[in-house]
């Protein structure tokens, strides 16, 4: 059977408690979180949403360094999110937090400056959607910052599909060129990757949201006859 | 969110900040606040605010009277929201 939300909840309700002291943290999410973190400039304090948010860790680091005006973080799972409440009490007014679904965010559009998501993508059922999301609720210029293992050499295949699939079930850790088609496809321009090796491997995805650019490729589908419909052509229009 | 409920920011269950940029995640329609929970202008479920968190999931969300499914939710009929 497929992987579901009802999965993904199921187990993240069950991990919450062990979560914040698996070894996991030092192998994998802290070092995912530093690297988010230091992509996002400190002059520049933004309105940032953490998509599956888990116990609210990353959202605690961009705040004492001081990457974010404001984080939002959202998480399918309660039990997780009532350790971030504790967490992230101290920063009453700029840290707050939803249970929702990462294929149906309850923002507005056009409203953060930055989405992150650390560590999660595997679990969501229809990435593409996740990921038209994300675009959707970031502003004009707002960035996306994706990070998930990284399951392109033999090592991380080994991690990724054989070893973390045996004890998550059917969860699909996305290629570095799947990436950049569920990026791409969403709209998002500017797609670069990095690779972090070691015994956790993992990929950073970054795009940027050109908005005017898709508002124009609009306009010039209604005034072409030859639309266009390439990520590439979006650019050229541009 | 209405005037009445912006001046009474005592009383609110979650932060007002929070609470004026949410939407229905389906069709992303404005939400107003009812007591414990958040109701769709549009089409009506309910999102329950459990310990100050709002629960904004459409599964656990309490659907309007004549609704018995999300399918049946007018913005999923008119084409406005994906299953």
């Amino acid at each position: 059977m497929p992987y579901s939300k009802q999965d993904a909840f199921r187990q993240f309700e069950n991990w919450s408690a062990g979560y914040d002291s698996s070894v996991l943290q030092k192998l994998l999410f802290g070092p995912s979180h530093s690297r988010i973190a230091a992509e996002l400039p400190v002059a520049e304090p933004v309105q940032l949403l953490d998509v599956g948010c888990g116990t609210g860790r990353f959202m605690e680091l961009v705040l004492v360094e001081g990457r974010a005006a404001k984080v939002w973080g959202l998480d399918i799972s309660k039990s997780m999110l009532t350790h971030g409440k504790q967490r992230l009490r101290r920063y009453n007014g700029s840290a707050h937090i939803v249970q929702g679904d990462a294929e149906r965010l309850p923002f507005p559009s056009d409203y953060f400056d930055v989405v992150t998501c650390s560590n999660c993508f595997h679990h969501f059922p229809d990435q593409q959607q996740a990921v038209c999301e994300m675009f959707r609720v970031l502003r004009d210029g707002g960035r996306v910052m994706l990070i998930d293992g990284y399951r392109d050499n033999l090592w991380g295949r080994f991690i990724y599909d054989f070893c973390v699939v045996r004890v998550e079930g059917p969860v699909h850790h996305a290629s570095a060129r799947r990436f950049q088609e569920l990026m791409t496809t969403a709209g998002f321009t500017d797609v670069w990757q990095e690779v972090t090796l070691g015994l956790a491997p993992f990929i950073l995805t970054v795009g940027t949201a050109r908005k005017r650019c898709a508002d124009d490729l609009d306009r010039q589908r209604v005034l072409s006859t030859q639309p266009l419909s390439t990520p590439e052509a979006v650019r050229r229009a541009a | 969110m209405s005037a009445e409920q912006k001046n009474s920011n005592q009383e609110l269950p979650i932060p007002k900040d929070l609470l004026e940029i949410l939407v229905c995640p389906m069709g992303k329609a404005e939400l107003r606040l009812e007591g414990d929970k958040l109701i769709c202008t549009r089409c009506g479920p309910a999102f329950r605010i459990i310990d100050g968190i709002p629960n904004m999931l459409i599964e656990e969300a309490e659907l309007p009277p004549g609704i018995q499914s999300i399918e049946e939710l007018p913005c999923v009929k008119e084409g406005d929201a994906k299953l």
